[in-house]
């Protein structure tokens, strides 16, 4: 009699495996881009989200950006794109993606779906997803409000006080300058400041915080050239060539050596980055580094930033719409959670819930910047979505390329920002026909 | 005359038996061409003159594609790149390989190991190339601006708007000289030699043989290779590309019509406007090379009269 219990339950533990199994008849497949911890955090997600949803199978793939970038046009293309299609507003691709429709409208999920709360995301992070009056992804962190990382051993040994959230532009290139040093035949051994080679992540937010912009609101007209932010576009090529203080973006771009392997090898005492580097900062242990928000452009400004986002979106031809939002809200609700381990790379949520999360606000050393970048949200700046504006952006950074990049044999900067600016009036003038 | 109509006509069944068997050994390759080549030549044609994107049914749009690339001034920019290039690396990649194939003709122990070693930076990948190029290139950095540096010579910016393209050329020289050579090599080899012998006899020294006996017996190696030059060079694309990390610039100064074109389709998602690009690109080649061919009967020789 126990005997016949005992095969029994098991046979009931069995047939009820089939059917859970028969059941899982829905499946989805997400696609995603992303280094290894990516994966592994994605896995666990999904795993987590097939415990809450079993009747919901899941296929996750991650691959790394560029092949992500490559199959994802084909995919559409051929209609066999992913459920859920995964973005950032950051490129063009985002915006090209939206205008050909390749995007559910979210509304109609988010109005059923009574537990999701579309008030906890910050408006910003909101709007940059906002297609149309439509939205159409759930933004899912922001990766970009730019940090200054600095070598405190290089701060101490100039003897020069560290940067910190009330820093300007002006204290930059001071401190840049002292940190700057030059062997006996004037080579230069150890640079004080670098930027990105993305030059639009801190010369737009330092243009905006001034008053200023790239172009009229329209896309009429290119205003780069006018006070405001002329202002901008010559200190920083003041900076980076006239100062002395900044390897030049050549160095990098041509011999293809990352910026942050100057910092990470200690030869550079600031750089502007994007936080994906702070697992690398955090791995090498050659110096003491911290890192703070970008400086202002100027004393008692705004603290406006570009704002760049990762978001999820359902795609329009999905035939699992609804068990695409379920994933979408989980992956916006949960992967903060995951990636920003103590080596994550500390994506800043982007809904008020979550900002107080533990787990990625103690992660040293770079816990008072994430703090601060979660002040300033309110002031992030997005690109518009469009993919004119992108060709704009790409065409003005051809044309004024020598003031970042190997702009050291320019000798009239505001000559050159004046001619580029009728070459970019031009064309933007075919662009509008 | 009997046993003779009858072996023509098992002659002419066997020929036709043939013919069937050849058309179905290619009928596979001209399914492929018809389906993937041309098929797919007719579509971009017809998407030329339609908006399309990826999703969307393509819209007709008339000419709107081709007055935009029209008024682009970035396309006719584009266009004057790969003329620079095309006017240096052509003449000066077919000298150089013609030189080369004509110091590889020559019999001295271990010429197979030069012919080896010229030849391979054919082999060596587009990536490759441009990585080892840059570091020769480099403004601050490079190999070549140190040696000008040692004769007393300023350094010259070798990727600035001046001068990216003919280092594009330079690039292209280095590593196309050695699959021309190669070519240039088997017609040399097929030079008969009682020609040289013949002439040699009648007191024609080697500069005179080269003059009158090599040049006209490789004009229609020459002719090939050119034509294949000029075709290959006004679709320049992968150097560019990977030397300047995707952008083309400075200022445009090494974006070619098939970068544009990329761009168009695989960056802006514009496949009209990629495609109308591409006819025009394609019209443009298409006229260089029936001028090229024009020109052909007045200077290449073809042994035994003209192949027509």
């Amino acid at each position: 009699m126990k005997r016949f219990l005992i095969v029994t339950m098991i046979l009931g533990l069995l047939l009820g495996t089939v059917t859970v199994a028969f059941a899982a008849q829905e499946t989805i497949r997400i696609w995603a881009w992303g280094d290894l911890k990516t994966k592994q955090a994605m896995e666990k997600m999904t795993e987590d989200f097939t415990a809450q949803y079993p009747d919901i199978k899941v296929e996750v793939e991650v691959y790394d950006f560029d092949s992500y970038m490559r199959k994802m046009p084909v995919a559409i293309a051929s209609g066999t794109a992913p459920d859920v299609l995964s973005t950032s507003n950051e490129n063009n691709g985002f915006a090209s993606y939206a205008a050909m429709g390749a995007f559910a409208d979210l509304k109609p999920f988010i109005e059923k779906d009574k537990r999701f709360m579309l008030s906890d995301y910050t408006k910003a992070a909101l709007d940059a997803f906002t297609v149309d009056g439509k939205l159409v992804c759930l933004p899912e962190g922001a990766n970009t409000p730019v940090v200054l990382y600095y070598n405190k051993d290089l701060f101490d040994e100039a003897g020069v006080s560290y940067p910190n959230e009330n820093w300007t532009f002006a204290d930059l290139e001071a401190a840049a300058k002292k940190l700057t040093k030059r062997d006996s035949s004037g080579k230069t051994v150890q640079y004080g400041y670098f930027d990105d080679q993305i030059v639009w992540f801190n010369l737009l937010p330092w243009i905006w915080q001034n008053g200023g912009d790239l172009f009229s609101k329209d896309l009429t007209k290119f205003i780069g050239d006018e006070t405001k932010a002329r202002e901008v576009l010559l200190a920083d090529h003041r900076l980076l060539f006239e100062d002395g203080v900044a390897p030049d973006a050549a160095t990098f771009t041509t011999a293809g050596v990352p910026s942050y392997e100057f910092f990470s090898t200690g030869k550079l005492a600031m750089i502007i980055d994007q936080q994906w580097v702070n697992p690398r900062f955090q791995r090498m242990n050659k110096f003491n580094w911290d890192a703070t928000r970008l400086p202002l452009f100027k004393k008692g400004q705004d603290p406006y930033f570009l704002l760049t986002l990762g978001g999820n979106g359902i795609y329009a031809k999905s035939k699992h719409k609804d068990a695409a939002w379920k994933y979408i809200v989980w992956w916006s609700q949960n992967q903060i959670k995951l990636i920003n381990s103590p080596n994550g790379s500390n994506v800043v949520p982007v809904q008020k819930s979550l900002q107080n999360l533990p787990g990625w606000l103690t992660s040293p050393p770079s816990v008072r910047a994430n703090q601060l970048r979660v002040q300033v949200l309110p002031w992030g700046k997005t690109f518009p979505v469009s993919t004119k504006y992108f060709k704009a952006l790409d065409y003005t950074y051809q044309m004024l390329s020598k003031l970042w990049v190997d702009g050291s044999g320019l000798t009239d900067p505001g000559k050159y920002l004046d001619e580029g600016a009728a070459k970019i009036n031009a064309y933007l003038k075919t662009l509008n026909d | 005359m009997v046993t003779f109509s009858k072996r023509k006509k098992r002659k002419f069944a066997m020929a036709r038996e043939e013919a069937r068997w050849a058309y179905i050994f290619i009928a596979p390759t001209i399914a492929g061409f018809l389906v993937f080549t041309l098929g797919a030549l007719a579509y971009s044609l017809y998407l030329s003159f339609s908006g399309a994107d990826l999703m969307n049914p393509p819209k007709w749009v008339g000419l709107y594609n081709y007055r935009m690339t029209w008024n682009d001034p970035i396309f006719w920019k584009a266009l004057a790149n790969v003329g620079i290039y095309t006017v240096i690396a052509v003449p000066f990649g077919i000298l150089s390989s013609f030189f080369l194939a004509m110091l590889m003709n020559v019999k001295v122990k271990g010429i197979t190991w030069f012919r080896t070693i010229y030849y391979s930076p054919s082999v060596a990948s587009v990536v490759v190339t441009a990585m080892i190029w840059i570091s020769i290139l480099h403004p601050r950095f490079g190999m070549l601006n140190k040696l000008l540096g040692y004769a007393h010579i300023p350094p010259v910016d070798w990727l600035s708007t001046t001068w990216i393209m003919p280092s594009i050329a330079l690039i292209a020289i280095w590593s196309g000289v050695g699959s021309n050579m190669i070519i240039y090599l088997a017609g040399l080899k097929g030079i008969s030699s009682s020609l040289y012998e013949a002439a040699s006899l009648d007191g024609a020294n080697a500069v005179q043989q080269f003059i009158h006996i090599t040049v006209p017996m490789m004009t229609p190696t020459l002719f090939f290779t050119l034509t294949m030059g000029l075709i290959s060079a006004l679709q320049m694309f992968s150097t560019p590309f990977i030397l300047t990390k995707g952008s083309g610039g400075p200022e445009f100064a090494s974006t070619t019509p098939v970068f544009m074109i990329y761009n168009a389709g695989f960056k802006y998602f514009e496949l009209g406007h990629a495609s109308a690009m591409a006819w025009m690109l394609f019209v443009i080649i298409m006229v260089i090379t029936a001028l090229n061919l024009g020109s052909s009967r007045r200077w290449v020789f073809y042994e035994g009269g003209r192949a027509r």
